[in-house]
């Protein structure tokens, strides 16, 4: 069976393409670092079994994360049997940056352009037969959103696997994409030609670096070129791998710098001899079919073109700065007499784009930014759980007490069920997973939200405006993706955090994810913020959702404060494991451009996350709260007990425990059971509060309202539910998940008392309230302003206000 | 003259990289090369970030590594 791996930048669609070969619907999104971890996946095709992996994105063999990592191993260890380097047509030239690199390493390559259908909606196209020719190596252009241009990339691919032969140059198909032009099966394929093809290895000094560790990388069984290539890098994977004598490493100090050398040489490469390949649509009738010249090498009219090797770039951005009177820092000796026409054509290409869009910039505005992304929020939050959401569930809580409760209860009464039978079926069952199961819209509403959010490139815009931000509190705006996706699940959203670069900011950013309110907990606020605050339901669930992003953000810089060892970025044991010897700590990435959602894509979400919270109420919540309701309506000595004074086992099981929340104001041992059975599944504790006799007779009392609040607040804040602390460990480790299942326990706890007892102040004494409030204000004011004034130095302040002047 | 110093919307082309090998080789992968164009488009609402344009693409970095960015004037 073959293996084919896809490799490439992030953000390509890798993922997509995956998706539409092997019919899955792994998660996908218009952000960078979606995928982080290996997908494996066999298909058929042609009656040929094929296995299909799809790689996390990167930038380079050097890598920074442990996303990463699996990447660059699972390239350079050569587990398969050839890389399709995914590439997208509008942004070639930085991907090939990459393919150069995978040529260097000698792995079998495939270029497929990706999105090709965006470039062709702007009237270009892309010169594949210069690529292939420049390369060396298959160049198909496909789109993930067509079928018949993905399987064409496979065919190919298979055709690469298995030539016939190298003589016979027979068509396979004609090409969806690029004006039909007609695929042969490719004779250049795998032929070790790299230092005929990539012309830039000769301007290094490669030759001389190879004869220093050429034993080394023939020990450790690393391909000469390649290891060479990255020790001019410094890559401190390889440098390390090969264990260099000092007096190697001495030798190798003797050339300067040269990691700059390398990657210049690799840009001048592309700009060079690639820069003509983006065309447009009409000009320059496509070739056809390669039958013509297959195999016979380049046309004359390239040949010419080989001999220049400096970036022509070069020299008229040399002329600029000699004659803006700037001395230029460019150090390579390039021929300075090179004619400025034909120079000037690559960097002004690269300048005809410098402005943002008209929507970016109001979106990114300094001073719009925040207030609408938070009126975005609100406008999302207020369609999910107010109008329509909350129409849409209701209409289907009717159905299910009209169609299903009521004729199944006065069938069973009349077919002389035992009581406890009925108890069981319907308010163990019907009542409670039923109870959870008509907030699907909403949870569907959520998701479709969340998928725009992705989908539209929004989502790393936040990332972008929240970093200022987030650099304060010790996170970097890669958190963003984690936290927001947290909204929606927070087990899946935790495993997003392994693309963040730094250690200390990834521990932090798994830690702190559970505090956004996932979907799960939906339910149970909007039950009870219906039950108690009947004018302002909304509302109130609204600031549930503030009330666990504001604790996110205190905690975090309580934690930045505090936590040495979350604060400090020092590689950890598993990122050596990995081999991960290049940290950042600071914060860099790619904007997506942005791009309408397809609905298809919309719609797999919204249909993969329904059907999740099904499975999941018909399963989890299902079986849990059968055996909730069997434990708390039967006693050991008595049977069935419901409607009598005995103790259930469960009552007198959770009794015992129930004393530790009469502080929080629900020392209720039905709030504990629903509260319990909430760490297996969210979903679990609405149903446990409704097939116990309902919200109402749970809450009762003086206080009914504030304890109701108060658990809300404790649901929001207390312990991760099982999966999220399965994958909290996954992330960071056992102990840090040990730490948080403590932490949030703790914090739940606190904020809940002072949620309850102050409110009880408010309700008793308003005015002890007030000035308690005021205290607290004047205190922390305070200590902010004393702590500001002593930190900074006036140097600072003063330098801090010049770059500010300079920006505006 | 380093990119935190670059004024908005103006365009600048980038002389040389400072810093360490890790930044220096990290900012080179995304296409940070020398003598390519560069625009910085937008600060952050905070401050400390900023948005530049670079191969016609956006991207976004904090000012640390920005002032490993040796800048020049061009237009």
């Amino acid at each position: 069976m073959k293996s084919i791996a896809f490799v490439g930048n992030p953000n390509v669609g890798k993922t997509s393409l995956f998706n539409r070969l092997t019919k899955s619907s792994e998660h996908v999104g218009n952000w960078h670092g979606v995928t982080n971890s290996a997908k494996e996946k066999g298909f058929e095709f042609k009656g040929k079994r094929l296995f299909l992996t799809d790689l996390p994105g990167l930038y380079s063999l050097s890598v920074y994360s442990p996303e990463e990592a699996v990447t660059r191993d699972a390239v350079l260890t050569r587990e398969h049997d050839v890389v399709v380097n995914v590439c997208e047509g509008d942004n070639i030239f930085r991907n090939l940056y990459l393919t150069l690199q995978l040529l260097e390493a000698n792995v079998p390559t495939i270029l497929a352009i990706n999105m090709i259908d965006e470039l062709e909606k702007k009237g270009k196209r892309i010169d594949v037969e210069k690529i292939e020719k420049v390369l060396g190596i298959p160049v198909v252009c496909v789109s993930a959103k067509s079928k018949k241009s993905s399987l064409e990339l496979i065919t190919l691919v298979l055709e690469c696997l298995n030539p016939v032969g190298a003589s016979t140059c027979r068509p396979l198909f004609v090409s969806e994409y690029g004006n039909g032009r007609q695929v042969a099966a490719p004779t250049i394929f795998l032929k070790s030609l790299r230092k005929e093809t990539l012309k830039y290895l000769s301007k290094l000094p490669l030759n001389e670096i190879i004869s220093i560790i050429r034993d080394n990388a023939k020990k450790h069984n690393i391909d000469e070129i390649f290891a060479a290539i990255k020790v001019m890098e410094q890559d401190e994977f390889i440098l390390e791998k090969l264990q260099l004598t000092n007096y190697q490493k001495k030798q190798i100090e003797k050339f300067d710098d040269l990691s700059e050398k390398v990657a210049s040489a690799r840009y001048a490469f592309i700009d060079e001899e690639l820069r003509k390949v983006i065309l447009d649509k009409n000009s320059a009738p496509c070739q056809g079919d390669r039958h013509a010249d297959c195999g016979k090498g380049l046309p004359q009219s390239l040949r010419g073109t080989y001999g220049v090797i400096e970036p022509v770039t070069l020299t008229h951005a040399k002329n600029i700065g000699n004659r803006s009177g700037r001395q230029s820092a460019a150090s390579a000796s390039g021929d300075e007499k090179q004619s400025g026409s034909k120079s000037s054509h690559s960097l002004f290409a690269s300048l005809k784009k410098s402005k943002l869009s008209f929507f970016d910039k109001i979106v990114l505005n300094r001073y719009l930014a925040i207030p609408i992304f938070l009126l975005l929020m609100l406008g999302v939050f207020y369609v999910t759980f107010g109008v329509v959401g909350g129409g849409l569930s209701s209409g289907l809580s009717f159905l299910i007490t009209r169609f299903l409760y009521t004729p199944i209860k006065s069938a069973l009464e009349g077919a002389n069920t035992p009581v406890w039978m009925i108890g069981l079926i319907c308010d163990g069952v019907i009542l409670g997973v039923g109870g959870v199961l008509v907030f699907l819209p909403q949870i569907a509403l959520l998701f479709f939200f969340l998928a725009l959010l992705e989908d539209t490139g929004y989502m790393s815009r936040v990332a972008f405006m929240m970093d200022g931000l987030f650099s304060r509190i010790g996170l970097s705006g890669r958190s963003c993706f984690t936290l927001l996706m947290g909204f929606g699940c927070t087990a899946s959203a935790v495993t997003t955090a392994r693309s963040i670069d730094d250690e200390g900011v990834r521990k932090k950013t798994a830690l702190l994810t559970p505090l956004m309110s996932c979907s799960a907990k939906l339910p149970t606020f909007l039950v009870l913020a219906a039950a108690f605050f009947a004018n302002g339901s909304p509302l109130i669930v609204f600031g549930m959702y503030f009330l666990g992003a504001f604790f996110m953000i205190v905690i975090a810089l309580i934690f930045e404060k505090t936590a040495k060892r979350l604060k400090s970025s020092k590689k950890s044991f598993i990122l050596k494991e990995q081999g991960i010897h290049n940290t950042l700590k600071s914060f860099i990435m790619e904007l997506p451009p942005y791009r309408v959602p397809t609905i298809e894509r919309v719609f797999q979400v919204v249909f993969t996350h329904s059907k999740h919270f099904i499975v999941r109420v018909a399963t989890v919540v299902f079986a849990l709260n059968i055996i909730m309701w069997v434990l708390s309506n039967f006693s050991f000595s008595h049977g069935y007990i419901t409607g009598t004074q005995y103790a259930s086992i469960f009552e007198t099981f959770t009794s015992l425990i129930a004393p530790i929340f009469a502080p929080l104001g629900f020392g209720e041992w039905r709030a504990v059971t629903a509260l319990l059975s909430g760490i297996v599944a969210k979903e679990a504790s609405l149903a446990a509060l409704e097939s116990l006799g309902g919200v109402q007779s749970v809450f009762a009392g003086e206080y009914s309202a504030l304890s109701a609040l108060s658990f809300m607040v404790f649901t929001l804040l207390y312990i991760p539910c099982l999966a999220s602390c399965v994958s909290i460990r996954k992330e960071v480790g056992g102990k840090l998940m040990a730490f948080s299942v403590l932490f949030h326990f703790v914090l739940a706890y606190i904020v809940s008392l002072i949620v309850f007892q102050m409110g009880r102040l408010l309700i008793n004494y308003p005015w002890i309230f007030i000035m308690i409030i005021a205290a607290i204000f004047l205190i922390s004011a305070g200590f902010v302003f004393f702590s500001k004034r002593r930190k900074k130095p006036l140097s600072q302040k003063h330098e801090k206000k010049v770059y500010i002047k300079k920006r505006s | 003259m380093t990119l935190v110093d670059a004024k908005l919307n103006k365009q600048y082309f980038i002389k040389t990289l400072r810093g360490e090998f890790n930044e220096k080789r990290r900012l080179l992968d995304m296409g940070f090369s020398p003598l390519s164009c560069i625009t910085v488009c937008a600060v952050a609402p905070f401050g400390g970030t900023i948005l530049v344009l670079l191969r016609g693409r956006l991207i976004t970095l904090r000012n640390d590594i920005a002032s490993f960015i040796e800048v020049g004037f061009l237009k």
